[in-house]
């Protein structure tokens, strides 16, 4: 008894920094109407600056105080500098673009932490006492308790200001309606800057103190948003207190599995427990609370602009495809080997990014689960041949079936909501996917890679390793290369060809107007099951092909910040046209674009970080110059102008009257 | 006796402690265009939304003298029934043709799989057919956002007549018109009917609804009032007390259905 008593008083450490990540989120949501991805990422900011002040890292070395007023300093500025770039430009803009420029934030944020301090976790300077109190007669850090007061502290002196002051009245009268509170004369940008403030501050206090007990990593620290998540959801992204108290359970609750998970009775392999157990709670805690506190967010009176880009048609479909495969197929056989990889796996890729394109870009669903889904189909075609000797071709097949029925599943606890909400769920789907399936050394590749079995039917090798005249054996062959050039070509078709079908119209109208739909016919909810069908299929065949292509599939494939950098990186080009996937495809690590900078641009080792930092800036000032993606932008005008010149010439004009008729 | 295209039987609908509904019930003969009026807040498009299956309700709701109850709202679609609404509610991302294109029947699951291999094309001539039935045939090609706020109107009945409905519900299609549009929306209403489609007519425009409807009914906080041939709810003391006002009756001249 005493020890679940010690084990739940030191889960109120990283609880307290899940506690102030929700109160960051629920302060973004209040103050600017923003879903907030990058609170997170505050927390791990300030626990570097802190850290850095603290080092000496700068060439200076502060103590222990000014190290702390430095790095709230800063978070100030940081806080500012986001507000200007990725808040303010977007302050009238969907919910979904302040999402997306969130997530820019975050990637940006995370990057540029990781190419200045490095990759490796560091450990901090301790800030809060490292005494021990006696509870009972175990000993517990007195650190973790005064972390867990200082966050309700924090929460109790946010409500205190919303509640009674002028201020706090001025953020919820903007927050219930935006319009109305411009026309009683209040400044919401200045609302808004002030609540960024605000949230940056807590989060900056909460990194310093307890960057020493969680320890201070770029890769762990901003994924503490999906917990956060969690808990806001169970505030409805209002209530502080809620949030707070959430979170801190969340923390607790983590650290009781870590205990339950010593013990003989919890299920376990060969004596070693099942992990990321936590991870699939928190998805699950995720989903009940959608349940459990309604389907959606409480609903903003905002200055509201279309959420999402237009779709534009799709015309000469094989006039445009001939020239493109051509070029692929060439490239494969003429080009160098290490080109020769890089466009395979930018083939890949495009297939994955088609998966994106067909449940953001056609139904509107945001959804960041693919790459799990990939990986999902990655380790289960590597698996059923080495487990169960099942090879190509049904052991693909079942593969992609295994992606499809997981991704229904996660669409279909997803039924009720839409939009913004649905990255929640998705983004805790793919955290839990990653870590209880891709972590497990059975189902998944544990800490190791696991090799794949080339394709290979009657004989004939389809696989990396197939002999190629004229090459001498040099790897990768170029069969497999043209068999994944076949597959991406016409599962490329199949997704433009659905912009141009009654399935295609149908998502469109559910994208549009989902009220408006149901009553032209269209059966919402199976639209969307079927939507999620064909986008995980899509992401199950990129990852069966991204495990023949490397030979290896390992967890860090397909990780969640890579997810979000390649839903970034389709939203930036384009999320609602199939070019869009081609490019995302061919940008995504390991594929030509990052060859190409890797080669001649930058910094050999670290390609992934810049991929991870360009992408993250071309969000910010893509949303800012071309909201609806660069690639949609000059399709419209293409659209536009080829229009115009049909009315000009055929048909009478549509605007109100027939006066320009007779001129043209 | 054949049943009614539409028939609502006993519907009430509450929204906490508000009864928005109560108790109503009407019936839509087939071929007939059928008037709802009532003041503001009297719950007409509340009815519309449980004829549509958007809210819940108590009794019952028949199309064609099926019961439809229990459906949802595309279900109800299928089983003959359209709707618009007063905000249009248009799919913005899709064209006027495509916007019409959605509502047309329902493809089989087969036909949906062959055409995503296969160039789909766009029964362009049922299209032009439903567009041109409503006088804007030359709207195929433009986006909705393009259209002023008349050319959206025709284009949401145009969606809703799409699938052949044997009722649609019509949600103040003549709001936002000027006369001379809104006397020619009353003509091509009455012309749709020849297609055997009934409808539920609700505007404010009394003199459209008189003109254009076989039969009126009034509805006040929730319930019906009066119901009859638009020349006895002219007449009727207690419609004109209720709703009307005598200088309405005065500035609004009805004729008889044209």
């Amino acid at each position: 008894m005493q020890t679940i008593l010690v084990f739940a008083l030191l889960g109120l450490g990283s609880g307290a920094v899940i506690a102030a990540v929700a109160i960051g989120v629920v302060l973004s949501w209040r103050g600017t109407g923003s879903f907030n991805l990058a609170a997170g990422a505050s927390v791990m900011v300030a626990g570097y600056m802190f850290w850095a002040f603290r080092t000496g890292f700068f060439r200076f070395t502060l103590d222990t105080w000014p190290a702390v007023i430095a790095t709230l300093a800063f978070m100030v500025l940081y806080a500012v500098v986001i507000e200007l770039l990725a808040v303010r430009p977007l302050r009238t803009a969907s919910p979904l673009a302040k999402l997306v420029a969130s997530l820019g934030v975050l990637l940006l944020s995370q990057a540029l932490v990781q190419v200045i301090f490095g990759t490796a976790p560091l450990a901090s300077p301790a800030v809060l006492p490292d005494d021990v109190i006696v509870v009972g007669d175990v000993p517990v850090p007195v650190a973790q308790l005064i972390l867990a007061a200082g966050v309700s502290l924090l929460a109790a002196g946010l409500w205190l200001i919303y509640r009674f002051t002028r201020f706090g009245l001025a953020t919820r009268a903007s927050s219930e309606n935006e319009v109305a509170a411009v026309l009683a004369g209040l400044e919401p940008s200045s609302i808004s800057v002030m609540n960024s403030i605000l949230a940056n501050l807590g989060a900056g206090m909460v990194g310093i103190a307890a960057a020493p007990i969680v320890g201070i990593s770029a890769t762990t620290i901003p994924l503490l948003i999906v917990p956060a998540l969690a808990a806001a959801l169970f505030a409805r992204f209002t209530s502080f207190g809620i949030a707070c108290a959430a979170g801190l359970a969340i923390g607790v609750g983590e650290s009781l599995i870590f205990y339950a998970s010593t013990k003989p009775w919890f299920p376990n392999r060969n004596g070693v427990a099942l992990s990321g157990v936590q991870p699939l709670v928190v998805f699950v805690l995720i989903v009940v609370a959608l349940w459990w506190r309604g389907s959606s967010l409480p609903q903003r009176g905002d200055l509201r602009e279309r959420s999402l880009p237009r779709v534009p048609k799709q015309e000469q479909l094989a006039r445009r495809m001939v020239p493109m495969v051509a070029a692929c197929a060439i490239a494969l056989v003429v080009l160098p080997s290490e080109f020769r990889q890089a466009v395979v796996t930018g083939l890949v890729g495009t297939v994955l990014c088609l998966s994106f394109i067909v449940i953001m870009g056609y139904v509107g669903q945001l959804s960041v689960v693919q790459l799990a889904l990939a990986g999902i189909a990655g380790f289960g075609v590597a698996r059923l041949s080495s487990r169960y000797g099942i090879g190509f071709p049904l052991g693909p097949l079942i593969a992609v079936v295994m992606a499809l029925i997981v991704g229904v599943v996660v669409g279909v606890s997803a039924l009720r909501v839409r939009g913004v909400t649905l990255v929640v769920v998705t983004l805790a789907a793919a955290v839990a996917v990653e870590k209880f399936v891709f972590a497990n050394p059975d189902w998944g590749g544990g800490q190791t890679a696991v090799t794949v079995e080339q394709p290979s039917i009657f004989g004939v090798s389809l696989g990396t390793d197939a002999g190629f005249r004229g090459l001498g054996g040099d790897l990768p062959s170029p069969v497999f290369g043209l068999c994944a050039l076949v597959v991406t070509a016409a599962l490329y078709a199949f997704v433009a060809n659905l912009r141009r079908g009654e399935l295609g119209r149908r998502m469109l109208a559910v994208r549009s107007n989902e009220r408006a739909a149901a009553a032209a016919g269209v059966n919402v909810r199976a639209l969307k099951v079927a939507a999620f069908a064909i986008s995980s299929a899509l992401a199950g065949v990129a990852g069966v092909l991204f495990a023949y292509d490397f030979g290896t599939v390992s967890t860090s494939m397909f990780d969640v910040m890579t997810a979000l950098s390649v839903v970034a990186s389709v939203y930036v080009l384009g999320v609602t046209v199939v070019q869009g996937a081609v490019l995302g495809g061919f940008g995504m690590v390991g594929a030509v674009v990052p060859l190409i900078l890797q080669k001649w641009v930058l910094p050999q080792n670290q390609v992934g970080l810049y991929v991870q930092l360009l992408i993250g800036a071309g969000l910010l000032l893509q949303l800012r110059f071309y909201p609806d993606g660069i690639l949609i932008a000059s399709a419209t005008k293409r659209e536009r102008r080829r229009v115009e010149r049909l009315r000009g010439s055929a048909t009478p004009p549509v605007q109100p009257a027939n006066q320009q008729g007779v001129a043209a | 006796m054949t049943a009614p295209a539409l028939a609502v039987r006993g519907v009430s609908v509450r929204y906490g402690g508000l009864r928005a509904v109560s108790n109503v019930s009407l019936e839509v003969p087939d071929g007939k265009i059928v008037g709802l009026i009532g003041p503001n807040g009297a719950g007409k498009t509340t009815l519309v939304d449980a004829i549509a299956g958007f809210v819940a309700c108590d009794g019952r709701v028949e199309i064609a003298g099926q019961d439809v109850t229990r459906l949802k709202p595309h279900a109800r679609v299928r089983r003959g029934l359209g709707r618009t609404w007063q905000a249009v509610e248009l799919f913005d991302d899709l064209s006027v043709a495509e916007n019409v294109a959605v509502a047309i029947g329902t493809p089989s699951p087969w036909a949906t799989v062959k055409e995503l291999f296969i160039k789909p094309t766009l029964d362009k001539a049922r299209v032009g057919g439903v567009l041109d039935s409503v006088g804007i045939g030359h709207l195929f090609e433009a986006m909705p956002t393009e259209l002023s706020e008349g050319q959206r109107k025709l284009v949401g009945i145009a969606r809703a007549f799409a699938g052949s409905p044997r009722v649609v519900c019509l949600d103040e299609p003549a709001a936002g018109l000027d006369t001379s549009e809104t006397r020619a929306l009353g003509l091509q209403l009455r012309g749709l009917t020849s297609g055997g489609t009934s409808m539920l007519l609700i505007d404010h425009d009394i003199g459209f609804v008189f003109g254009t409807c076989d039969h009126v009914v009034v509805v006040e906080f929730g319930e019906v009032i009066a119901e009859g041939p638009p020349h006895e709810i002219y007449a009727n003391e207690r419609v004109i007390e209720a709703y009307l006002g005598s200088s309405a009756l005065r500035t609004n001249d009805p004729g008889g259905p044209s």
